[in-house]
């Protein structure tokens, strides 16, 4: 998928095709988004928490962890992107830009994770570092054990985020040297 | 030729002094018959009078035994060597003379060997000089050694602490006075005065006294007990000097204590006084490092909590028409946990969507 490119190379695939894929599905985002139900209340309430504090380390940044059950056509990497284009997050703080989304989406019918990030950091993301930021939440994933799951994808998402910080940063110098 | 001529003039000589000689000696007894009958009885041993002294009565077996009975003889026992009692020792080498006092006490001396009687060879001298460098540059308490010969006696007006309050009481450091006798280790005399010397317990230093001696008794040459009593003396003193370094800390600790005694009087008081004393000289260093640690630590995590990871904001490409999503990473499969995520790594061969 190459960037300013409006429909898929490969396949021709659009965001309209992805609208009308994913339109029974919810558009307002909460945080969490637990709509496969693997949550109980307290512990959404502590995983607000945790998300709050981390988007207060990056204020351009917000977070949400999605859960969901997918089926069909239907994969992981085209909700992902719907949701990020098309979602409407609830309670983003004030620094943080409409493209400076992270965005955790679990589908717990497939079993599969993935990070789905907006286009600030998207320069910067690498799809072998990003999926290496989640493995250590393997065990516990296959446990289902998904409140300890999460409390490690966190702390894996905030350590991959400074290393992208920091790629950014570099990249910013650099280029500020070429012009 | 001439070898066989000095021989027989040799010779010669011998043989008119040994007739010059024969001369003068008197002449040789004569046998007359009566004594040969005497000797025939046995009455007369022949050279009886060279072996027996005194006057000796023949034994006549048919007489009374009063008239028999032997002149004793008295039989003095032999003398034994005579010995050597200290106060001839004391008069052989003599009572130190007013001239030589006055050189060891009538005037201040640096650290270092006395020995103004000269005692020692000038090697000796030299390695004794140098132990007692050693010593100082190690920062051990300084040693004072006064030498005297064996069996000398110091007049007790110059013992070692009249001497040291007389001559070194207004030093501020510690210093060591040591009288050594010549051979004598065990009557070594031992003072340590000046700074805080006065906290020691006499024990403290009766034992470093005592084991300095026995170091030396452990030799039997002179240098060697030397030696070894000035060893094992600054051992014991590295010893007391870790002692005095706590001793500087615990009064001015005990002072407090007993001020807030006085207020609160509770064990936590006693406690803290008990580690504080257990912590000894380095508590304050070690304090001030705990603190500075804490401090250091306590700016760490405030930093970290503080810090606010700023992006640069990069001009970027949308995709597929999309306004602000972007890129996503690589899927983690755990629908079957005998694929572990190594396993999972092919995929980022593929193309996206």
């Amino acid at each position: 998928m190459h960037q300013s490119a409006e429909e898929c190379p490969h396949c021709g695939l659009t965001l309209q095709q992805l609208d009308a894929q994913y339109e029974k599905f919810e558009w307002r985002v909460r945080r969490p988004h637990d709509t496969a139900g693997v949550l109980r209340v307290p512990q959404r309430r502590q995983l607000a928490e945790k998300i709050y504090r981390l988007e207060r380390a990056f204020p351009q940044v917000f977070f949400s962890l999605v859960t969901v059950a997918l089926s069909g056509e239907e994969n992981l990497h085209s909700y992902g992107f719907w949701l990020m284009n098309r979602g409407q997050f609830e309670s983003i703080g004030e620094d943080a830009r409409a493209d400076g989304g992270v965005m955790l989406v679990v589908d717990v019918n497939r079993k599969e994770v993935c990070l789905q990030f907006g286009t600030l950091l998207d320069p910067y993301v690498k799809e072998e570092e990003a999926f290496e930021a989640l493995i250590g939440a393997h065990p516990y994933l296959l446990e289902s054990n998904f409140p300890q799951a999460f409390d490690v994808l966190l702390v894996g998402i905030r350590k991959y985020l400074k290393k992208l910080y920091r790629i950014a940063k570099r990249e910013a110098r650099r280029s500020k040297q070429v012009n | 030729m001439s070898h066989l001529f000095k021989y027989y003039y040799c010779l010669l000589v011998l043989c008119f002094s040994v007739l010059e000689v024969g001369a003068k000696m008197p002449p040789l007894p004569s046998w007359n018959e009566a004594d040969k009958a005497l000797l025939k009885k046995g009455e007369i041993i022949v050279g009886r009078s060279l072996l027996v002294s005194g006057v000796i009565v023949a034994v006549d077996p048919d007489a009374d035994d009063d008239t028999n009975a032997v002149a004793e003889q008295e039989i003095s026992l032999v003398p034994e060597l005579p010995e050597l009692s200290s106060e001839v020792a004391g008069s052989k080498a003599g009572i130190l003379s007013d001239e030589v006092l006055e050189k060891y006490f009538k005037q201040k001396h640096s650290y270092g060997l006395v020995d103004p009687q000269r005692l020692l060879s000038m090697q000796e001298r030299a390695d004794l000089e140098y132990a007692l460098n050693v010593h100082v540059a190690d920062e051990g308490l300084p040693i004072r050694l006064f030498l005297f010969d064996t069996g000398q006696g110091v007049p007790s007006r110059f013992s070692p602490d009249k001497v040291f309050k007389e001559l070194y009481e207004e030093e501020e450091n510690e210093s060591v006075m040591v009288y050594y006798f010549r051979g004598q280790p065990k009557q070594a005399r031992f003072y340590l005065g000046g700074g805080n010397s006065e906290y020691l317990e006499g024990w403290e230093l009766r034992e470093l006294l005592y084991n300095a001696t026995s170091s030396a008794r452990e030799k039997s040459e002179f240098f060697a007990q030397l030696e070894g009593f000035i060893g094992q003396l600054s051992m014991g003193l590295f010893w007391v000097e870790q002692r005095l370094e706590e001793l500087v800390v615990s009064p001015a600790k005990q002072s407090t204590n007993t001020q807030q005694d006085g207020a609160s009087g509770g064990k936590v008081q006693q406690l803290v006084a008990y580690c504080m004393e257990a912590i000894g000289a380095y508590g304050s260093r070690l304090l001030w490092l705990t603190l500075g640690s804490v401090l250091l630590l306590l700016s760490l995590l405030v930093y970290r909590l503080k810090r606010r990871y700023r992006f640069p904001v990069m001009v970027g490409g949308s995709r597929l028409g999309g306004s602000v999503g972007g890129r996503s990473g690589g899927v983690l499969r755990y629908s079957d946990p005998r694929v572990p995520p190594s396993e999972q790594r092919e995929q980022f061969n593929e193309t996206f969507l």
